[in-house]
């Protein structure tokens, strides 16, 4: 038996047009896959289309150009078996804390019961938000605000999670310690988890495969698999493997392509 | 130790005294002003029908009896009331139809533009031979001045929705009733409120007007009343209840603002 890939781009172009008319090319020539179940980190540098790839994934575009898949059917809009935490936290500040993260429900169905407000409780105190729950989001920090958009992604037990930078807005020790968080969720519930980064690092802990990519028009310039055991341990971060893939990453992400 | 101790409540007795005199100034300058102006009618003797001295106007406003001040008001009132909130029963509905349709947007807004620019005043006296006697004529004119901030502000609130709630909306498949009640409304409110309490002032202006064209009773009746028979200081009178009530709409406004929607507010202001 052959089970399709959970994600797959086909040769996918996206071509964007700009304020002034003229053609933006975001992505070119795009092909990769994802397991179901697979863990796998997009590096790359900044505008290169990463946000773009995560919108296509999740339906809110469509490609100008080649095919992009869930489950081996073409994406045409926007799916219930996909979670996203946005680059930017996206909360309603007219709801309270829990009210956001319930908010799946309240959107979709027009109504939350007793069990989804149980549940974004705990989503909540998996986030350590717990206390907060009932706080106005302006009286949240960046970090705390983003973590909220977390646990709002999680409320409907996706099966594809596309995260956009979850972390970028937290500081250096609550990042760790939801990227251990993050890990806990994953294995506890498997998903097929897409994670755009800008932290080499967190890809390394975090991914099965990582995928690197290349300058506007983004497309993947190498794959590379990550070999750690899972569980992967604050020990992982010491390996000599370690160190040497992320200077390998490193490299690569700095390397201006060959002149052809 | 005691010494410093004094200091320090005569320091903070200082800040409190600062503190009120800083809560009060508003109410202190209106009272100076009235005390200026009463002066200096006195001083220089003009004369009550260029302008009357606050106590003649008060004088003359308890002259009238209460029952007949109260129907003018009410009848004013009435007329701005029904004109506001049937301003906003349209007005709103009609943005969201505006900024969700394109077709809507084409045909409605050069025609919402026709209106607008329409001196209202000048086609009052139409409407009033048009729709005839009693409230319509009053409550249409009221409708037609104030509708239009409530519009325009509606609409671009809608449209200013950012992009990433729409997107958070999409991907969840919502459909467009509820992101509009549950994004893009709650989203407007701020531009919304904004525009309901300049409306207030609209609504009471309007009703005025209509009053001035044609009508047997009300504040606008009651002014040109008593200025057709060169009773200033009881048309001042007439004008101070306006600006009253022009107050307490706008207040009331802002009420329900900081009760059901505090976050549209500025921090500062909740
Ligand atoms: N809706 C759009 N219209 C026009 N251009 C767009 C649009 N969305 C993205 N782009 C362009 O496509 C390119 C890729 O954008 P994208 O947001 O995907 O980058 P990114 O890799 O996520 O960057 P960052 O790491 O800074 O978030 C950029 O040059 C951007 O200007
Ligand atoms: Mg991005």
């Amino acid at each position: 038996m052959n089970m399709p890939p959970a994600i797959s781009f086909d040769a996918v172009e996206q071509v964007f047009t700009g304020n002034d008319g003229a053609p933006i090319h975001a992505l070119s020539d795009l092909s990769f896959s994802v397991a179901r179940h697979e863990f796998v980190s997009v590096l790359g540098p900044s505008g290169c289309g990463k946000s773009t790839l995560l919108r296509l994934v999740a339906g809110l575009i469509a490609p100008t150009g080649g095919s992009v898949s869930i489950f081996g059917y073409p994406v045409q809009e926007p799916r219930d078996e996909i979670g996203i935490v946005f680059q930017k936290p996206t909360l309603l500040p007219w709801y309270t804390v829990i009210n956001n993260v319930t908010f799946p429900m309240r959107h979709k169905y027009g109504r939350v019961q007793a069990k989804d407000t149980a549940r974004a409780l705990q989503l909540l105190d998996l986030v350590g938000l717990a206390d907060f729950a009932d706080k106005r989001i302006d009286e949240l920090s960046g970090g705390m605000q983003q973590r909220v958009g977390i646990a709002r992604a999680l409320l409907l037990d996706p099966d594809i999670l596309l995260m956009d930078e979850p972390f970028s807005a937290l500081d250096a020790l609550t990042r760790d310690e939801m990227s251990f968080e993050l890990l806990r969720i994953w294995r506890d519930r498997p998903k097929t988890v897409l994670f755009i980064t800008h932290s080499i690092p967190e890809a390394l802990l975090l991914s099965d495969r990582i995928l690197v990519m290349s300058e506007r028009p983004g497309s993947i310039r190498e794959e590379i698999k990550v070999p750690f055991e899972r569980p992967r341990t604050l020990e992982t971060l010491g390996d000599p493997e370690f160190t040497r893939l992320a200077n390998h990453i490193r490299s690569t992400l700095f390397s201006k392509p060959v002149a052809a | 130790m005691t010494n410093l101790n004094e200091k320090k409540t005569a320091i903070s007795q200082r800040q409190q005294v600062l503190r009120l005199l800083d809560r009060f100034t508003p109410a202190l300058a209106f009272v100076a002003l009235i005390g200026l102006w009463e002066i200096s009618t006195r001083v220089f003797s003009i004369p009550s029908f260029l302008l009357p001295a606050p106590s003649r106007i008060l004088a003359d406003g308890f002259a009238v009896a209460a029952s007949t001040w109260a129907g003018h008001i009410w009848a004013t009132m009435r007329v701005a009331l029904i004109g506001y909130l049937l301003a906003i029963a349209i007005g709103i509905p009609m943005a969201v139809g505006l900024a969700k349709s394109r077709f809507l947007a084409r045909t409605l807004y050069p025609a919402l533009i026709i209106i607008q620019s329409t001196p209202i005043v000048a086609v009052a006296p139409i409407i009033v031979v048009t729709l005839g006697a009693g409230d319509l004529p009053r409550i249409v004119i009221t409708f037609l001045i104030t509708f239009f901030p409530i519009v325009v502000s509606t609409t671009t609130g809608l449209l200013a929705t950012p992009e990433e709630l729409i997107e958070l909306s999409r991907s969840l498949r919502a459909g467009t009733r509820r992101e509009v009640m549950q994004v893009r409304l709650p989203y407007a409110l701020p531009y919304i409120f904004s525009a309901l309490k300049i409306s207030t002032t609209l609504a009471v202006i309007g009703a005025v007007v209509a009053e001035f064209v044609a009508a047997d009773k009300g504040l606008g009746f009651f002014i040109s009343f008593s200025t057709s028979f060169f009773k200033i200081p009881q048309a001042f009178a007439g004008l101070v209840f306006l600006v009253i009530l022009s107050m307490l709409l706008f207040r009331t406004v802002g009420f329900l603002q900081k009760r059901f929607a505090p976050w549209s507010l500025p921090k500062n202001e909740r």
